[in-house]
């Protein structure tokens, strides 16, 4: 019997576990193969309703569901803290001593947030990367009278990398909704010299900015955040002063990557971009946010990623060379306001180019939060 | 991007090679790291894609 076990019950691990399901259902059910998702707390949440959560166009409850409840009925679900993984041995180690002994891995540990590296985001910066903080940020919103806000990045690279883009937007319309625009100033810095990272793309977000009255700091990478004085000062040198700080905090992979010598400095595996596989390894996978690929960390870049490995894992275990490709498909929508939306759409040759804004697209954005749980968690494509 | 994450995760004195295909690079990487202070050892254009060493002095 081949042991196939997909660490982490995200988006990636929990879309890759389906379509390893529906790829390999005989054998599965014939007991040949055993499918297993190892998940720390067994709750998969729906990241990217944070940011929906803040301008009050999701409820925190709809941002979560019991993984259980995703997963296809043959699939095993493990709710377990994995301390270590041994390529050499092919098993993990879970916290409390147990082991799980695969033939094929996958690697979907995410991204992991990390305030504390940046000196000063915990106490002064707000932030929507969590539940928790978007809860706080909607409510302190409810409670903004006016002021400027700064909308900041505070390590690279970050996951969802529209997100301080869409933020803006949408703060911007939603001042506007409460008669608190003329009252505010807002401000987005990036780290980068341009607003946003692709090339086709920073010149149609900078014109949006312009045109609303936001105002660009570039590049600005933070250096530290001085919660009582209410200032973020950069490394290039400037210092903003501000009455409300949004800022997305320091991303790492998994603890335990690094701690079992898969990881590099920022605990991200090196992984082949096209075949998705860890490099120097064999029988290990990686997808999402956990790949060193430098490539959008998103949602649908999971999602696609998931296509390719899903099927490398059938190849390998029907014993034929893996052939399926993973060709730097991204796609992600960028909420422009409250109620409209674009949405670019990539690969490694095509860079995007977005559409003008619309409600249409805005409209596409909120049914894909409603049906997200059975089109993309499930794999129902 | 990638560059700015590689600078964050790595200790002052290293040096980090960047391959970028991105016109952009071009003017970006070296406006970025004198902004920063760090040092552009150097630069190397190709064809396919430019190859820029950089290190971070602090």
């Amino acid at each position: 019997m081949k042991r196939i076990v997909v660490l982490g019950g995200g988006i990636g691990g929990t879309t890759v576990a389906n379509r390893i399901q529906r790829l390999l259902a005989r054998e599965i059910e014939q007991g040949q193969v055993q499918l297993e998702v190892v998940d720390r707390d067994g709750i998969h949440a729906y990241q990217p309703g944070y940011l929906m959560v803040v301008f009050d166009k999701m409820r925190a409850e709809e941002t979560r569901q019991d993984e259980a409840r995703l997963l296809h009925r043959s699939i095993r679900l493990v709710k377990a803290e994995v301390e270590k993984i041994d390529p050499a041995g092919k098993k993990l180690r879970l916290k409390g001593g147990q082991e799980v002994p695969y033939d094929l891995l996958v690697i979907s540990t995410g991204s992991v947030l990390h305030p504390e590296l940046s000196p000063g985001f915990a106490e002064g910066s707000h932030s929507f990367y969590d539940l928790d903080n978007a809860l706080r940020l909607r409510d302190a919103l409810r409670q903004f009278s006016g002021g400027k806000i700064v909308v900041t990045v505070a390590g690279m690279p970050y996951k969802c990398p529209v997100a301080p883009l869409e933020v803006t937007f949408m703060l911007d319309d939603y001042l506007r909704a409460r008669g608190l625009r003329e009252k505010s100033e807002i401000h987005y810095t990036y780290p980068i010299p341009r607003v946003f990272g692709i090339e086709t793309v920073a010149p149609v977000m900078q014109r949006l900015m312009t045109e609303r009255g936001i105002q660009t700091h570039t590049p600005f990478n933070v250096q530290k955040i001085d919660a009582a004085a209410k200032k973020l000062q950069g490394v290039e040198g400037d210092t903003l002063d501000y009455d409300l700080l949004v800022g997305i905090p320091p991303h790492r992979g998994a603890d335990l990557l690094g701690a079992s010598g898969l990881g590099d400095k920022g605990n991200w595996v090196p992984t082949d971009k096209f075949t998705l596989k860890a490099e120097g390894q064999s029988g290990i996978y990686v997808l999402g946010d956990a790949t060193n690929i430098a490539i959008s960390k998103a949602g649908s870049t999971a999602d696609y990623e998931a296509e390719t490995v899903a099927q490398a894992i059938a190849a390998e275990v029907r014993g034929v060379p893996p052939s399926a490709r993973y060709e730097g498909r991204v796609y992600c929508w960028i909420m422009t306001g409250l109620a409209q939306a674009t949405y670019i759409k990539f690969d490694y040759l095509h860079p995007p180019h977005p559409p003008a804004p619309s409600f249409a697209h805005y409209w596409n954005k909120m049914v894909y939060n409603r049906v997200y749980w059975d089109m993309t968690a499930r794999a129902m494509f | 991007m990638e560059l700015i994450g590689a600078i964050q995760q790595e200790d002052a004195g290293a040096e980090i090679e960047v391959l970028s295909s991105d016109q952009g690079s071009r003017q970006d990487i070296p406006l970025w790291v004198k902004k920063a202070g760090h040092e552009l050892v150097k630069v190397e254009e190709g064809s396919e894609f430019d190859r820029y060493l950089v290190r971070k002095t602090h």
